[in-house]
């Protein structure tokens, strides 16, 4: 009874861990298509790019674990900085569906930075806090991971705070809601779209850094947390900020418990299906709304 | 509500379940309501065969709404739309949309819905596309039936276009083309259907002076050219007194008066409800 | 394909205008050009891994007019094209390799099934749109993907599952009579994309995408267009995907993945939506420049993954640049031609 208490338990904390990834990945997704209307396709690779920087700082220059992550934050504030300023405000014109493109371009350009400047073989990242478990009956779960939920709920804490009760986030919201008539009432759009693909960098990074440890450091390390991160998107719908959160946490918990009592071999692919028929009963995820289209 | 003023043979008749020989289209005791608000109300009208019947009204009216329930875009809440088809009278309430062009009633938008991307005469042709009787393999492959189906169309299509005085634009895309010519295209789209009724919303919307006073021509033209019945909503009140037989005027989704355009003019509860507008 | 053009019988100079009017002349003559390519491979004048590039990319080229099929044409998005190609090669694979039945049936079964499913999206695609349905069928491909991996019996798992070059006619194919048969099909698919589009069907689907409310009026059944559209785009991903396990002899699961998909919609935008010939532009920027053309150049060619960031760029650029895609560029081609000529008449008051 205890036991099976404990593996539910161990169970939810390490889908809390993996959903905390996905996550801070689908709030950065979200923060870009409500403020530049573009479906971020390149957050993962974005992600895996800093998650490479944050590696390479610590196997080649040995910097402290903290350190590098900063070096990563930094470099995702940076490329983010980059990507807005040289590229997406100059394709304000181009319709929504060739913006996709770019970022589908973006893809490209990091899947090439990343093995020029890092070289092809796989790096590895150790965790945060290497040993140490708190024991829950037979089950147990790491300090680490402890450590990597927390995080995610408190940046994800503050994030909401800042966009519900500051005049930062007011602007933000404003320009998620009407960029051109949030540009005439003087909100400075062009501030917000740049912070937003800063922040949208640095949530990437940070999930890369969480799901590291895990397996090893390649080009492909970001893409299920990408697919899944937009699964979260559309399930808790594109409407809101708080939506694709809520829709990243229900992934990762409904993920590790069909993998784990239903089939370790069928299980995520009947969490995609459960996505699938959610959405046909729900078309515009959980918090949406149907617009209404006029003749 | 009883009026004194309105003449009785004018009030809204009886259900009778059949259309009375010489109508083309009867709306019966039709209702709709978007949140509460009726946007329509109880509204009975008939318009006869080869006749040009407006529907006019004070904006927001319901007109457009009316015209939504006939063509089945909306259902309405109540009522019924009897039509006197190519198989015989039916009632349009509960058919699929696009069954309705099939029966023979075709109509225009508000907004020109052209297709930006195609040509002139592609928009029109999309007008005969419940004629084609070719499959998908045999217009893929370009099979003999395939191939003469579309020589056939593509004759009718500049025809039609030559009949509304544009062939020479025919193979220019719809995108880019002046508003007068994309409404044109949208009337030459409705005569490649061999439709019975056409239903034209604001057919002059947009259109400059000269053009407003051609469309008297062309709307008289295609009623006998073609043999149909047509049916429009026009705030142009100069076309619409020119150009129909007889008008249904409509306040607040409600019925006012229905009779031949010096009547109408005439009629206190018209003049009252557009006065009401202009006071608004 | 040795047929000439139907008005050949006049002769001389009409043949030749027959050739650069018609459009189906002009295909075939595109499909004789590209398969005269393997004879400069066998010459020596072009490197025999070329061949494998320029394969890939009439490869990739059905689906990627499947895909502009749905989103030029009928403006329905769909992220699932890497899914539906894994499953067209994995059914060609158990079919022909397991079961061991002919290359047809192989064909039919690995169009059909997964037909059947776009089908099912299609009926999706009434309830659910734009980005969420993007998404769904992602979903779809995620989900076939997982299975790729996972049934391990039918597709050798990670491993991934082989099989030899077609036999066809009674002759078992090498590598250049299956890159031969690779031309023929895609040429037979361009054309009869073309013959498909310009008829009344394909002016159904361009109706709906333009205008939902006039197709209905006309009396387009948008449940059945949107059948046929998901329907047409998946059994070209299908067939995609059979000619690739036919002609590189593998199925791997992470060949087909979510960049997959998004390497094919990046095929038809950058060549331009509802254009046939830039479609196949745009699958050549796509895959067969990198390393074709940027992997030649000296220092980018030689620094690693410089080729792909350069691609990232093109791509990026020529969306900036030129929205409606390499196509709208050519097209733009005569009107500057135009602009630069005096003006013809004294018309001007």
């Amino acid at each position: 009874m205890s036991n099976e208490l404990g593996t539910v338990l161990q169970l939810f904390m390490r889908s809390l861990e993996t959903g905390s990834v996905y996550a801070l990945a689908a709030l950065g997704i979200i923060i870009i298509y409500r403020t530049s209307n573009i479906v971020h396709f390149a957050q993962g690779s974005l992600g895996m790019f800093n998650t490479f920087v944050v590696t390479y700082m610590f196997t080649s220059f040995r910097l402290p674990l903290w350190a590098s992550v900063l070096c990563g934050v930094a470099a995702a504030v940076g490329i983010g900085f980059l990507v807005d300023f040289l590229i997406i405000r100059r394709a304000k014109r181009v319709s929504s569906l060739a913006k996709q493109i770019i970022t589908l371009g973006l893809i490209m350009v990091f899947l090439g930075l990343a093995p020029m400047l890092f070289g092809v073989d796989p790096l590895s990242l150790p965790r945060f806090i290497q040993s140490g478990d708190i024991g829950l009956g037979r089950a147990s779960i790491s300090y680490n991971a402890i450590l990597n939920i927390s995080l995610g709920l408190v940046l994800m804490g503050i994030l909401f705070y800042v966009l519900q009760k500051t005049k930062m986030g007011l602007a933000v919201r404003t320009t998620a809601s009407n960029e051109s008539t949030a540009r005439l009432m003087g909100v400075p759009t062009g501030l917000v779209t740049l912070a937003a693909w800063a922040l949208a960098g640095v949530l990437g990074c940070l999930s890369g850094v969480m799901i590291a440890p895990t397996t090893t450091v390649t080009t492909s390390l970001m893409d299920a947390v990408q697919v899944n991160a937009l699964f979260g998107c559309v399930l808790g719908g594109f409407q809101t900020f708080y939506g694709p959160v809520l829709g990243a946490y229900i992934i990762g918990v409904g993920r590790n418990f069909l993998v784990y009592y239903v089939s370790s071999i069928w299980g995520e692919q009947i969490m995609y299906l459960f996505i699938l028929i959610f959405l046909i009963f729900r078309p515009n995820g959980l918090i949406g709304r149907k617009f209404v289209k006029k003749v | 509500m009883v009026d004194p003023l309105m003449d009785l043979s004018l009030a809204p008749e009886t259900s009778t379940r059949t259309l009375p020989d010489g109508d083309a289209l009867r709306v019966e005791r039709l209702s709709i309501s978007f949140g509460g608000l009726r946007a329509v109300d109880d509204l009975t009208f008939a318009v006869r065969e080869k006749e040009i019947f407006g529907l006019i009204g004070p904006n927001g009216a319901g007109k457009t709404t009316v015209f939504n329930c006939i063509t089945q875009f909306y259902r309405p809440d109540e009522g019924n739309v009897f039509f006197r088809s190519r198989d015989g009278v039916v009632n349009l309430v509960g058919r699929p949309v696009h069954s309705v062009i099939g029966l023979g009633l075709v109509r225009t938008f508000q907004n020109v819905e052209v297709i930006q991307e195609l040509s002139l005469l592609e928009n029109v042709l999309i007008g005969a596309h419940i004629d084609f009787r070719a499959t998908i393999f045999e217009q893929a492959f370009k099979l003999p039936r395939a191939r003469r189906e579309e020589r056939f169309f593509r004759k009718k299509a500049e025809d039609v276009l030559d009949f509304l005085g544009i062939s020479n634009r025919r193979d220019l895309l719809a995108g880019g083309q002046p508003y007068g010519v994309l409404k044109k295209v949208e009337l030459a789209r409705t005569l490649m259907a061999n439709p019975r009724l056409i239903i034209l919303d604001e057919p002059a919307a947009g259109l400059n002076d000269t053009e407003t006073q051609n469309l008297t021509g062309t709307i008289r033209q295609i009623r006998n050219e073609y043999d149909c019945t047509i049916l429009l909503v026009e705030h142009d009140m100069r076309l619409v007194m020119g150009v129909c037989d007889r008008i249904c005027a409509i306040s607040f989704g409600k019925f006012l008066a229905c009779d031949v355009p010096g009547e109408i003019r005439r009629n206190r509860l018209v003049q009252e409800a557009y006065l009401g507008e202009e006071e608004a | 394909m040795n047929d000439s053009s139907p008005s050949s019988s006049n002769g001389g100079p009409n043949l030749a205008a027959a050739l650069f009017h018609s459009a189906y002349p002009r295909f075939i003559l595109f499909g004789l050009l590209i398969a005269t390519l393997p004879l400069f491979s066998g010459l020596g004048l072009m490197k025999s891994s070329t061949l494998n590039y320029i394969g890939n990319v009439l490869v990739y080229a059905v689906a990627a007019l499947g895909l502009n099929l749905l989103l030029g044409y009928s403006g329905l998005i769909s992220l699932g094209t890497a899914g539906f190609m894994g499953l067209g090669s994995y059914i060609a694979a158990y079919v022909s390799k397991d079961m061991g039945m002919s290359f047809w049936a192989a064909l039919a079964t690995a169009v059909l099934i997964p037909t059947l499913i776009g089908l099912l999206i299609g009926l999706i695609s009434l309830r659910i749109e734009g980005i969420y349905l993007a998404i769904a069928t992602l979903c779809v491909s995620e989900i076939l993907l997982k299975s790729f991996e996972q049934a391990d019996s039918i597709t050798g798992g990670m491993q991934g599952k082989s099989v030899s070059y077609p036999v066809l006619f009674g002759h078992a194919f090498n590598r250049s009579s299956t890159y031969l048969m690779l031309v023929v099909v895609l040429t037979l698919v361009m054309m009869l994309t073309h013959s498909f589009v310009n008829g009344q069907k394909g002016r159904a689907l361009h109706a709906m995408r333009g205008s939902e409310v006039a197709a209905q009026a006309m009396g387009v059944n948008l449940l059945q267009y949107r059948l046929i559209a998901f329907s047409l785009a998946t059994a070209y991903s299908a067939l995609s995907g059979v000619l690739y396990v036919y002609f590189v002899k593998f199925s791997y699961p992470s060949v087909w993945n979510l960049n997959l998909s998004l390497y094919v919609l990046a095929a038809v935008v950058i060549g331009g939506l509802r254009s046939i010939y830039g479609t196949v532009v745009g699958t050549f920027v796509v895959w067969a420049v990198p390393d074709l053309i940027l992997k030649k150049l000296p220092v980018v060619g030689a620094i690693n993954g410089l080729p792909y960031i350069f691609n990232g760029l093109l791509i990026i650029v020529v969306i900036m640049f030129a929205p409606q895609g390499i196509s709208g560029l050519w097209l733009s081609i005569p009107a500057m031609k135009k602009k630069k000529l005096p003006p013809a008449g004294k018309e001007a008051v």
